[in-house]
């Protein structure tokens, strides 16, 4: 066999063995090159991914560090706002206490009134008895 | 003996609300039995004020009527002069509560019930009376139930007051006050009753509403108002303020009651110690009767304005409000 391929391969020609061997070998380059055309194809895929992703990261990293600038600004109004807040919570807190108050001092003026219309009461009915009593004897 | 209860009513010969005597008879046989059967010594002071000179006197007739009551009944005959001298409303012709006020000074009992001679008592009245338990500083109240008793009323019994057929109308009480007929139920301990002096003297225009007052003037000064658990009933009757407040002319309606819409819930006051006509002489008729003669020096002041105040509120006291008598 040896001699017969040595034969052959002088002559340019190789065995029907050797073709076929060498067919197979082909087809197993042209399946692991196309698997690998594929792989390549999706490491593509993968690294358009990844680059977007890295881009929006970028864009959010960038609108993050704008944030980041403005706020100290942001919390020197949120303590501006809660400040008058505050101020106001107190406003409110006194003007409640000041109706309450006033509140009291209606509801007791009122009973000062009504007793007062209570005690007119008696006074002008007691001029009329009064008055009654001068006029009898005349 | 000291009776357990002295039973204050008043009333005159004058036919107030047609047949006057014929209630009074039968509220005073009915309750003086009640009180009897359950051993309950008890007085019952009957205070005429004004009588009219020309008809019997309530006592002797109560007494001539019901003579069983014996000396259970002490009458007092107040001098006519004293609704004139005493009077700030000259259409007001009968000043309850001041009658009131002297039978409540001259009470022996340890409690005193003030009421009127249409009132009959509830058979869970009676029962706290004979348990004997009256707390001081405690004014009893009773819900006030209208009855319906027909034209013949001679055999009056609990069974037939407390058939629910026969009642017209039944105001159920409500804490604080327990205000409502409150004229028909003020039952209080007789030494906590005089430190309160009484009814009002000092507002003497009006008859309606001086019932509350007293009760205002009770809680403000920090009594407990309670009510016993059981009615008493009411027999309606011609003339009678809850079925002619809204239909009587205006005039009759201040010479019945007085003055109306006064605010007898916010206002109260402090009687002269001299309340209840104190130092009215007293002359003695006969062993029940007692006539209280004419003094200008027991007539109170006609202007005491300091003595009209304002009721104060008391830590644990709901506050009252501003309701309409």
């Amino acid at each position: 066999m040896g001699l017969l391929h040595s034969l052959l391969g002088a002559v340019g020609l190789a065995s029907a063995g050797q073709a076929r061997t060498l067919m197979k070998r082909v087809d197993a380059a042209d399946q692991r090159t196309a698997e690998l055309k594929r792989a390549v194809a999706d490491a593509r895929e993968e690294t358009a991914r990844w680059k977007a992703k890295a881009g929006e990261l970028t864009e959010r990293v960038g609108k993050a560090e704008q944030a980041a600038e403005r706020l100290p600004k942001v919390e020197r109004e949120l303590q501006q706002v809660k400040a008058r807040d505050d101020k106001h919570v107190a406003q409110l807190a006194e003007v409640r206490d000041r109706m309450l108050r006033a509140e009291k001092a209606a509801a007791l003026s009122q009973e000062h009134l009504t007793a007062t219309e209570a005690k007119l009461d008696v006074v002008e009915a007691a001029i009329g008895v009064l008055d009654r009593r001068t006029r009898k004897p005349l | 003996m000291t009776p357990t209860l002295s039973i204050v009513v008043t009333g005159r010969n004058d036919g107030y609300g047609g047949d006057f005597n014929g209630r009074l008879l039968r509220t005073l046989a009915f309750n003086h039995d009640r009180l009897t059967e359950r051993g309950v010594p008890h007085e019952i002071v009957l205070v005429e004020w004004a009588p009219p000179a020309d008809r019997p006197q309530l006592g002797a007739l109560v007494r001539e009527s019901l003579p069983n009551l014996g000396s259970a009944l002490t009458a007092y005959l107040v001098d006519p002069r004293y609704q004139e001298a005493c009077s700030l409303n000259p259409k007001l012709s009968y000043l309850e509560f001041l009658a009131k006020n002297v039978g409540i000074r001259r009470a022996k009992g340890r409690a005193v019930l003030v009421t009127n001679t249409d009132i009959y008592l509830g058979r869970g009245v009676v029962d706290a009376m004979a348990s004997g338990v009256i707390d001081p500083r405690t004014v009893y109240r009773a819900t006030r139930v209208d009855v319906k008793l027909g034209a013949d009323e001679s055999h009056v019994h609990w069974d037939l007051l407390e058939d629910a057929r026969n009642h017209t109308t039944y105001k159920t009480i409500q804490p604080p006050l327990y205000a409502g007929g409150s004229g028909d139920f003020i039952l209080v301990e007789r030494d906590s009753l005089h430190a309160l002096r009484g009814f009002n003297e000092v507002y003497r225009l009006a008859r309606v509403g001086i019932d509350v007052n007293f009760l205002v003037k009770a809680y403000s000064s920090g009594y407990h108002i309670a009510d016993i658990g059981s009615p008493v009933y009411h027999t309606s009757h011609v003339g009678s303020f809850r079925t002619t407040k809204n239909v009587a002319s205006a005039e009759t309606a201040e010479a019945a009651w007085g003055r109306r819409g006064w605010p007898s819930r916010q206002v109260i006051y402090d009687n002269t110690d001299a309340w209840g006509l104190r130092d009215a002489p007293e002359r003695r008729v006969d062993a029940q009767t007692t006539w209280l003669d004419f003094s200008w020096d027991a007539v109170p002041p006609l202007v005491d304005l300091r003595r009209l105040v304002l009721p104060a509120a008391r830590v644990g006291q709901a506050t009252l409000s501003a309701e309409s008598v």
